[in-house]
């Protein structure tokens, strides 16, 4: 039998399937060519295979990495990787080609040209020696003069270790708190939500749910486009289970739309009268769980009436500054509060047929139905969406659906590490690593012990900095004056762009600020920069990235950056080596207690630069974070006391090298007669080895209690149950702004196109973007199918064709414009009003115009 | 050359259809079938973007439920980039 190099490709390829589909037995012909294969020597195999995670979305779809010679010549799925058993989507392919456009950024620019901010011109190439000192030196002028002037803008594409060194250079360096990622513009409802209900932020479940639910509820999640690996896990336990039904809540019928049961279609903003009017139908027919809310749970209620924060001052005001307080009401209350929402009713402002209501809240009210809400974007970019995620949590709390296999309410996320960096590591305004605040005296304690700085050391840091919209509307304001932006893109997608474009009046201050953006690509962000940081992307670093199911997983350096490009974490260290140059605290060099030998570890005093092994550097990271979350280990005794009182061991996680043993584990991490298990269900008890949260029940909760759960981390150990009413969205069609206008992402690009968009063929699949539109609504404005259209609001408008029959099918008086990309900045339009909570922006609802161009 | 693999799932009732559609597709081989529900299948292409393209128009195909990407090689394109920089 001749063997070629073609027929092993394929046996490989197959083999390689096989093992993802479950089924490890090879068909007789490739079993017959590899055994050939290893008698003659012949061999596909790379020199090297090793262990990653896509760089795209929150799933974190495990994937291995072959590599020959030094470049990246294969992708296959990795099926040790628990989140995605060896699946990818087909944007798989182009995973290594993302890192090989023609137009990387291989060299540090500095502007020379001020007045052309807003392009790429006026920049000139630098060495890094230079651009490093002109940051630090921009930054120290800054700091100096007026602390609340500097801000850093992170990401949720950070790594781990990435987003980490930037919390402790900006929150214990720098005593600065105004550093925030571009989690906030996509995420921040969900961990207000978190927190509010269970004092405890990410799901309690796992993607396992999907394998398990006998109703799945989508909230506002285009799963198909947006998770398609786990859309893919849905869809496979409805083929395999005949009475599995989906239910699409949506303003947009969507791919998602299109295998579900049932759609229903509501007007934008009233989801939080559907969740209230389930939520009602429970309690009338006495359809809730009356064991489980008796032993688990408490009710609240909370200040209502917000208004919006269309201004600067918002957070300042009465009811700003009142938004998130919350008290106990007893049930009787709690029940007179959704007493107004009947389904009638809800019907009425939702557009939502009474019956299709019914039928979903029927759902809930079975006892023996396993049930999994899902959610991303519709529910968090929301002016209420703290409330909407409280409010799915209401719902599977009455009902008992929650912490169990197969049902509990699910929070998907983004990007790749929106919870591994931004979340955990605590790189939000308010936050420090493993869910400790910084408005907390015990957690800023917590945080000086871990870093070794004297007590009271972070007293300065005790209030929030500025928040995302915050941030950008102090630097629009020219208060803020220095900027460093990492893996983000906000030129393009922050919401009111024109303004943080520095276009409008109230912009003018973006032009006059010091603005650094760390980069791969020349983006709409890296036009207003002044110095420009050319990164090291994906795999040509090592990293870790943490997805919404609670896995951290690594990925390991498999080739080198183009150029000069570096690893953001040394350019973070550098700089840090020259603003903290000469600083003391407690009488120790600042440099050295924070990031040398007395911290951290991971500078060469030798070398004077970073410690050249990136494993080195990124185990040294992990293990002092992991500090955090390990304080049983720590010599001080009071560390350990404090940390046992904080229950910051709910977060435990395992040594760094544990993960890539693994490939990737599950949150809170126990070591179990000598070996570390996930945990798959928080806050069940149940063993450790099936995935069950045995040890932090035992040590933090109560065992026995009804349905095997406690939850341990919040007060009393009850998860509050809070009402939150129906509150109108802050703009809302008229007779001059008559339709509501939603913005989002396609399956082809991601976020803002600024990777995909360099693969020819996924641009040509969606070269340009486009304004969805209803057939009567364009009928009735003399709009024919890829006429080019204005969407105006009263903010700014965008040039863009229309589309009659996309894949997405919008009600009538409803637009949909994707925002990937650049030439078509559909956030000149959009608002940057926020949840007065999360302090998140809504880009699903506006007011809009349409005019034929 | 550009060799991939995947997993299609289908609907059962659609399974020979299905078959067939994705057959025509010139160079793709079914080299499995699993529970009923899902194939093993390898594509081969020259470039990268040609399997992309492919894939996006199999994934399209009535009844196919999913389809996810498990394996892909392109060692040989790798190389011609390589070639066409020096």
């Amino acid at each position: 039998m001749k063997v070629s190099r073609r027929s092993l490709l394929k046996a490989s390829a197959v083999t390689a399937a096989l093992a993802a589909a479950g089924c490890s037995k090879p068909v007789v012909r490739e079993t017959e060519q590899m055994r050939a294969a290893a008698e003659g020597k012949l061999s596909v195999e790379p020199d090297e295979w090793k262990t990653g995670v896509c760089r795209y979305c929150g799933t974190g779809c495990g994937v291995q990495i072959g590599i020959k010679e030094g470049k990246v010549i294969s992708v296959k799925g990795d099926p040790e990787n628990r989140s995605s058993k060896g699946l990818n989507c087909i944007k798989g392919y182009y995973l290594g080609k993302v890192m090989y456009g023609k137009d990387r950024l291989t060299k540090p620019l500095i502007r020379e040209d001020n007045n052309k901010k807003g392009t790429m011109e006026g920049f000139r190439e630098a060495s890094w020696e230079e651009a490093l000192d002109l940051i630090a030196d921009n930054l120290r002028k800054s700091h100096e003069k007026d602390p609340q002037s500097i801000a850093f803008w992170g990401s949720g594409q950070q790594t781990i270790h990435e987003g980490y060194i930037s919390s402790k250079l900006w929150k214990a360096g720098l005593l600065n708190n105004n550093i925030d990622p571009n989690a906030r513009l996509c995420m921040a409802s969900a961990v207000t939500g978190f927190m509010s209900t269970f004092q405890s932020d990410e799901p309690m479940g796992c993607y396992e749910d999907l394998d398990k639910a006998d109703v799945f509820v989508t909230w506002g999640a285009n799963m198909a486009e947006m998770h398609p690996v786990l859309y893919s896990r849905l869809l496979h336990r409805k083929q395999t289970a005949d009475h599995v039904k989906h239910y699409d809540l949506t303003t947009r019928y969507s791919r998602t739309s299109e295998a579900a049961e049932e759609t229903l279609i509501f007007r934008p903003q009233t989801d939080l009268a559907i969740a209230n009017g389930i939520i009602r139908y429970l309690i009338e027919h006495e359809a809730y769980d009356k064991t489980f809310v008796e032993e688990h749970c408490q009710f609240k209620a909370g200040t209502e009436d917000l208004g919006h924060s269309l201004e600067d001052d918002y957070d300042e005001t009465e009811k700003g500054a009142a938004a998130t307080e919350s008290w106990n009401v007893s049930f009787q209350e709690f029940k007179q509060m959704v007493d107004p929402y009947t389904l009638d009713y809800v019907e009425e402002i939702s557009g939502v047929p009474r019956e299709q209501l019914e039928a979903l809240a029927k759902e809930f009210a079975d006892p023996d139905k396993k049930i999994m809400s899902t959610w991303t974007m519709g529910v968090n970019q929301h002016t209420r969406g703290t409330w909407m995620n409280n409010l799915i949590y209401n719902i599977h709390l009455l009902t008992g659906k929650i912490s169990k296999p197969g049902s509990g309410p699910f929070s998907l996320t983004g990007q790749p590490s929106a919870c591994g960096t931004a979340r955990e590591v605590g790189v939000f305004s308010h936050r420090l690593p493993a869910d400790l605040v910084v408005n907390n005296p015990d957690h800023r304690r917590f945080a000086e012990m871990i870093w070794n700085l004297p007590e009271g050391y972070l007293e300065d840091i005790s209030e929030p900095g500025f928040h995302t919209v915050k941030m950008f509307r102090e630097l629009a304001n020219g208060k803020v004056n220095f900027l460093w932006s990492m893996s983000n893109n906000w030129g393009q997608t922050m919401p009111k762009a024109n303004r943080y474009r520095g276009v409008d009046e109230d912009g003018k201050g973006v032009l006059d600020a010091f603005i650094v953006v760390s980069e791969v690509y020349p983006t709409r962000s890296t036009e207003m920069a002044n110095v420009v940081l050319p990164a090291a992307m994906w795999v040509e670093r090592e990293g870790m990235f943490g997805n919404a199911e609670r896995r951290n997983a690594i990925f390991e350096k498999c080739t080198e950056p183009p150029g000069e490009a570096k690893w953001d974490l040394w350019a973070l260290v550098q700089v840090a080596k020259r603003v903290l140059e000469g600083k003391k605290i407690g009488g120790q060099d600042a440099f050295d207690l924070l990031f040398g030998k007395g911290g951290t570890d991971i500078w060469d005093d030798k070398t004077g630069d970073l410690k050249a092994d990136q494993t080195e550097v990124c185990r040294n990271v992990w293990e002092e974070y992991r500090k955090f979350s390990s304080p049983h280990l720590h010599e001080s005794i009071d560390v350990q006391e404090l940390g046992e009182k904080l229950k910051t061991k709910a977060k435990q996680l395992a040594p760094y090298d544990e993960y890539l043993k693994q490939h990737g584990i599950c949150w809170p991490v126990r070591e179990v007669n000598g070996e570390w298990m996930e945990t798959k269900w928080r806050y069940a008890d149940g063993t450790q080895e099936e995935g069950f949260d045995q040890i932090g029940v035992k040590e933090f909760g109560e065992q026995g209690k009804y349905d095997k759960l406690s939850f341990y981390k919040s007060d009393d150990k009850k998860p509050s149950v809070i009402f939150r009413p129906f509150e109108d969205a802050p703009e809302i069609p008229d007779d001059n702004y008559p339709f509501w206008l939603c913005t989002g992402r396609v399956l082809e690009h991601w976020h803002s196109g600024s990777m995909t968009r360099r693969v020819p063929e996924l641009h040509r699949a969606v070269p340009e973007a486009f304004c969805e539109i209803h057939p009567e609504d364009a009928e009735r404005l003399e709009i024919s199918e890829g006429d080019w259209v204005k969407v105006k609001t009263v903010r700014g408008e965008t040039k863009v064709k229309a589309t009659l029959n996309g894949r997405g099918k919008p009600p009538k008086g409803y637009l949909f414009v994707p925002f990937f990309a650049e030439e078509t900045l559909i956030n000149e339009t959009t608002l940057d009003a926020y949840c007065p909570i999360s302090k998140q922006p809504d880009y699903k609802k506006c007011a809009a115009k349409l005019e034929k161009a | 050359m550009v060799i991939s693999s995947f997993i299609a799932e289908f609907t059962q009732k659609e399974r020979e259809r299905v078959r067939t559609e994705l057959e025509e597709f010139s160079g793709v081989e079914i080299h499995k079938v699993i529970d009923n529900t899902k194939f093993i299948l390898t594509l081969e292409k020259r470039t990268l973007d040609e399997s992309y393209k492919t894939a996006d128009r199999m994934s399209k195909i009535s009844g196919l439920t999913h389809l996810c990407l498990v394996y892909t090689n392109f060692e040989d394109e790798v190389a011609g980039h390589s070639q066409a920089e020096t």
